[in-house]
C-alpha cells in the first residue's frame, strides 16, 4: 500500500467524523420535535480493502416496529373509549341524579301532590300544586329528552369532522408513500418522511380501526375492515352517505368507488357510532317508556273520576312520549289552567278522594305500557324502571371511565417505551459530540504524520 | 433502560397532574360535602340513596297524611263530646221533669230550653273543619243538615272518606256521616227526632212521654259512644303509626347519609395528605428539570 493511499483514508475518517457530527447536530436539533426518531450512523471502520473501497456511512432511524404496531393497535382503543367517556360523562350530567331536580324527586313530590290532594280534595291551592308538580315533571322529561337528542346531533358532527380528517390524513399518507419510494430507490433511507408518515399513521389509528403493512419499496398500506384505503401511492376515499335514523339525518361511511359500507370496530368512529346509534337511542327509548307509562297510568285512573265541576273522562297528561309528554292543556279538557277539573273522586262527590288515592298508588305498583296495573314480565315500576336506567347507565359510565384509565396507562407505557428507544437524549449526544470531536482530531493528527512521512520520503529524493 | 430528557419531562408532568387530579377530587368532596355527585361515581350507592330518597318522600308525605287525618278526628272527638254533654244535660232534664210533682208550666219552660238545645245540636251538626263539614259524609261541602220549620233533615250522604294513614296501600276511614252519629232528622230517627220527642211531650205535659224519652236519650249517648271509642281506637292506631314512621324516618336519613355523606374528619386528613403529595411532586419536578446536563460540565 502506498502512503498516498493513506492520505485517502485519512480523508475519509475525517470525513466519515463530520458526517457522523452532522447527524449528531441534527438530533440535538430535534430533541423536541414531535414523532422524530433519534439518527444513528451505521458506523462501520473504514477498512482499507483490495478494491481499495472505502464504506460509505449511512444514517438509520432508531425505531420499534413492534412498539408502533402496539401503539397503533392501542390507540384505537384509547380514541374509543376517550370518545366514549367524554360523551358518557356528558350524558350523565343530564340527569342531574343524586339531586333534588332529579326525575327521582320530582316523581316523588308528584305522587305526594296526589296524597295532599286525597286529604283535602276540595281546596284549590292542593289542586294547582298538583299540576305545578305535574309540570316540573313532564317538562324534566322533556328536558332530559331533547339534551339527549342534541348529543346525538353532536356525535354526528363529530363523525363528518372524523370523516373528513380520516380522509385528509390517508391522503397524506398516499402522498409520503410516493416521495419515500422514489427517494429510498436510491438505496438512502427517507428518514424525515417516514417519521412524518408515522405520525399521520398514529393519528390515522387513534380515528378508525387501521391495519398496516409495509411493502418491500417502503410504502405502507393501509386497510380498514380488510380493505385498502391506502396501497402504494394510491388513496382510496371513503365519504358520508346521510341516511335517516331515529328521527335525524346521521351519516354513516361508505367507500366513495362502491358505496358499500366501511367496516368500523373501533377507534373514535367506532365510539361515536356506538354512541350514536345504541347508547342514546336505547336511553331515549327508556325515557319514551317511561313516559308512555307515565301518561297512560295516571291517564286511565284519572279518567274514571270526577272533577270538581261533575264532569269526567279528562285526560291528566297529553303527548306520546318523553318529547311532548306534558300536563293536558287543552282548550275544553285542559287540566293546566283549571285546577277544578283535577279529577280526585271517583264518583263525583267533592270528599271523594279515591281517584287521587289510586293515582299516588302507582307509585308503589307495576304498570304495563297502557296503564293496566298488573305484576308482569312487561309492567314496570316508574320509580325504580327510571332509577335502574339512570344508575346501569352510570355503572357504563364508571366502565367507561375505567376502561380509558387503563388504556391510557398502557399507551403511555408504550410511549414511553417508544421514547426511550427512538428519542434523543441529550447527554448521550453531548458523549457522541466529544467522541467525534476526538475521533476528527485522530484524524487530522493520523494526516499530519502520514504528511510528515511524505515530507521525511521526498527529503531523501531531494 | 434508555432514559431520554423527554422522558423524564412528562413523567414530571404526569406525577403533577395526577397529584393535582387527587387533590381536586378530595377538594370536590369537600366542597360538596357529598360522596356521591353522579352515578357513576358509585352505581350501587347512588341507586340506594335514590331508592332511600323515594321511600324518605313517601314516609314525610305518610307522616303529613297522619297529622291531617288525626286533625280530622281529634275535632271530631271534640264535638262528639260537647254532643254527648249536651245529651246529659237533656236526659238529667228528662229525668228530674218526669216527677210527677212538676206542674205544666215548668214543663213548659224547659220545653223552649229544649227547643234551643236542638238549635245547638244542630250547629254541632253542621260542624266545619277547615272548611268542610265533617258529618256529611263525602258531600263535604254541603250543609249535613237543613231545618225547615221544625223540621230538621239528613241531606249528607253515607259516603265514606278515606286516607293513607300507614306505609302500604291500606286506608283508614277517618269521617263519620251525620247519619250514623245525629241520625237522618225529625221524621225519622237519631237525636233530633228524640229531642224533638221529648220537647214534645213537654209542651204536650205527657208524663208518660217524658219517662219514655229518657231512654231514647241513653240509646243515643250509646250511639256517640261507641263512635268515640272508634275514633279513639282510630287515634291511637295514627299514633302509633307516626312513631315507627318517626324512627323509620331517621332510620333513613342516617342510611342516606352513611351513603351520601363524606367523613369530614377522613376527607379533610386526606386533603392534608394529598396536599402534601402535591407539594412533594413540584418539588420533584423543579428539581429534576434543574438538574445539570453533562454539556455543563464540558
Amino acid at each position: 500500500m502506498s502512503l498516498l493511499g493513506s492520505l485517502d483514508i485519512g480523508k475519509r475518517a475525517m470525513m466519515n467524523q463530520t458526517q457522523s457530527l452532522k447527524i449528531t447536530g441534527e438530533n440535538i436539533s430535534n430533541v423536541n420535535t414531535p414523532g422524530y426518531s433519534r439518527k444513528r450512523i451505521e458506523v462501520k471502520s473504514s477498512i482499507y480493502t483490495e478494491q481499495r473501497e472505502l464504506n460509505f456511512l449511512e444514517s438509520r432511524r432508531i425505531r420499534d416496529k413492534f412498539i408502533d404496531k402496539g401503539i397503533r393497535n392501542e390507540s384505537q382503543n384509547l380514541g374509543n373509549w376517550e370518545i366514549k367517556s367524554q360523551l358518557y360523562g356528558q350524558i350523565e350530567r343530564i340527569f342531574l341524579e343524586p339531586s333534588e331536580n332529579g326525575i327521582n324527586n320530582l316523581l316523588g313530590e308528584f305522587w305526594n301532590s296526589w296524597e295532599d290532594l286525597a286529604n283535602n280534595p276540595e281546596n284549590m291551592t292542593t289542586r294547582a300544586v298538583v299540576i305545578q308538580r305535574g309540570i316540573s315533571l313532564a317538562q324534566s322529561i322533556n328536558r332530559i329528552d331533547s339534551a339527549l337528542k342534541d348529543i346525538r346531533k353532536t356525535a354526528n358532527d363529530y363523525i363528518d369532522d372524523r370523516l373528513e380528517l380520516i380522509n385528509q390524513k390517508a391522503s397524506q399518507i398516499a402522498n409520503y408513500n410516493a416521495k419515500i419510494q422514489s427517494i429510498e430507490a436510491s438505496g438512502q433511507e427517507a428518514s424525515n418522511l417516514r417519521d412524518k408518515r408515522d405520525i399521520f399513521l398514529d393519528e390515522l389509528s387513534k380515528l378508525i380501526n387501521i391495519s398496516t403493512i409495509e411493502r418491500d419499496n417502503g410504502t405502507i398500506a393501509v386497510f380498514i375492515g380488510g380493505r385498502a384505503i391506502v396501497e402504494d401511492n394510491i388513496f382510496n376515499p371513503i365519504k358520508a352517505n346521510n341516511i335517516s335514523s331515529g328521527g335525524m339525518v346521521v351519516t354513516n361511511l361508505v367507500w366513495a368507488d362502491d358505496f358499500s359500507k366501511v367496516e368500523i370496530n373501533n377507534g373514535e368512529i367506532a365510539g361515536l357510532i356506538q354512541t350514536r346509534d345504541e347508547t342514546i337511542p336505547n336511553l331515549i327509548e327508556k325515557f319514551d317508556q317511561l313516559s308512555q307509562t307515565l301518561i297512560n297510568s295516571v291517564n286511565k285512573i284519572h279518567n274514571a273520576g270526577f272533577g270538581l265541576d261533575g264532569v269526567s273522562g279528562r285526560d291528566f297528561f297529553s303527548g306520546t312520549g318523553a318529547s311532548d309528554i306534558k300536563v293536558n292543556d287543552d282548550a275544553t279538557t285542559g287540566i293546566v289552567d283549571h285546577p277544578e277539573r283535577i279529577a280526585a273522586s271517583q264518583n263525583g262527590e267533592v270528599g271523594n278522594n279515591q281517584i287521587a288515592l289510586d293515582i299516588a298508588k302507582l307509585s308503589d305498583v307495576r304498570v304495563t305500557l297502557d296503564g293496566t296495573i298488573i305484576d308482569s314480565s312487561d309492567s314496570i315500576n316508574i320509580s325504580k324502571f327510571y332509577s335502574e336506567t339512570v344508575n346501569s347507565f352510570g355503572t357504563d359510565v364508571k366502565l367507561s371511565n375505567m376502561m380509558l384509565e387503563s388504556v391510557q396507562m398502557i399507551v403511555s407505557d408504550l410511549e414511553e417505551r417508544k421514547e426511550s428507544v427512538s428519542g434523543v437524549s441529550l447527554d448521550e449526544e453531548m458523549t457522541e459530540l466529544i467522541r467525534l470531536q476526538k475521533a476528527y482530531e485522530s484524524a487530522t493528527k493520523y494526516m499530519s504524520v502520514i504528511d510528515e512521512m511524505l515530507d521525511t520520503l521526498m527529503r531523501i529524493g531531494g | 433502560m434508555r432514559v431520554t430528557d423527554k422522558i423524564i419531562q412528562e413523567r414530571a408532568i404526569k406525577g403533577m397532574e395526577q397529584t393535582a387530579q387527587k387533590l381536586s377530587k378530595t377538594h370536590h368532596r369537600i366542597a360538596t360535602t357529598k360522596n356521591i355527585s353522579r352515578p357513576s361515581d358509585d352505581p350501587i350507592g347512588s341507586s340506594q340513596i335514590m331508592a332511600n330518597y323515594k321511600d324518605l318522600a313517601k314516609v314525610q308525605q305518610t307522616l303529613r297524611n297522619c297529622e291531617n287525618a288525626d286533625n280530622l278526628l281529634s275535632y271530631t272527638d271534640t264535638i262528639l263530646e260537647r254532643v254527648s254533654d249536651m245529651l246529659i244535660d237533656a236526659r238529667q232534664k228528662a229525668s228530674v221533669m218526669a216527677s210527677d210533682t212538676v206542674g205544666s208550666e215548668e214543663r213548659k219552660t224547659v220545653a223552649n230550653e229544649v227547643a234551643i238545645m236542638i238549635d245547638q245540636m244542630l250547629q254541632l251538626a253542621n260542624s266545619q273543619f277547615s272548611r268542610r263539614y265533617i258529618f256529611s259524609g263525602q258531600k263535604i261541602l254541603d250543609t249535613p243538615y237543613i231545618k225547615t220549620g221544625d223540621n230538621i233533615e239528613y241531606v249528607g250522604d253515607e259516603g265514606e272518606i278515606g286516607q293513607r294513614v300507614e306505609l302500604g296501600q291500606d286506608t283508614m276511614v277517618v269521617n263519620f256521616p251525620g247519619s250514623r252519629v245525629f241520625g237522618y232528622g225529625t221524621e225519622t230517627d237519631g237525636i233530633f227526632k228524640v229531642l224533638k220527642e221529648f220537647k214534645d211531650a213537654l209542651d204536650s205535659n205527657n208524663t208518660k212521654e217524658i219517662n219514655s224519652a229518657i231512654g231514647k236519650i241513653d240509646d243515643e249517648l250509646d250511639k256517640i259512644s261507641i263512635v268515640r271509642g272508634e275514633i279513639g281506637v282510630k287515634v291511637s292506631r295514627i299514633q302509633s303509626s307516626i312513631e315507627g314512621l318517626n324512627s323509620l324516618e331517621i332510620s333513613l336519613k342516617k342510611d342516606i347519609s352513611q351513603v351520601e355523606d363524606v367523613d369530614m374528619a377522613e376527607e379533610a386528613a386526606q386533603f392534608m395528605s394529598d396536599q402534601e403529595a402535591y407539594q412533594a411532586a413540584l418539588h420533584a419536578t423543579a428539581t429534576i428539570l434543574k438538574l445539570p446536563k453533562l454539556s455543563d460540565y464540558i
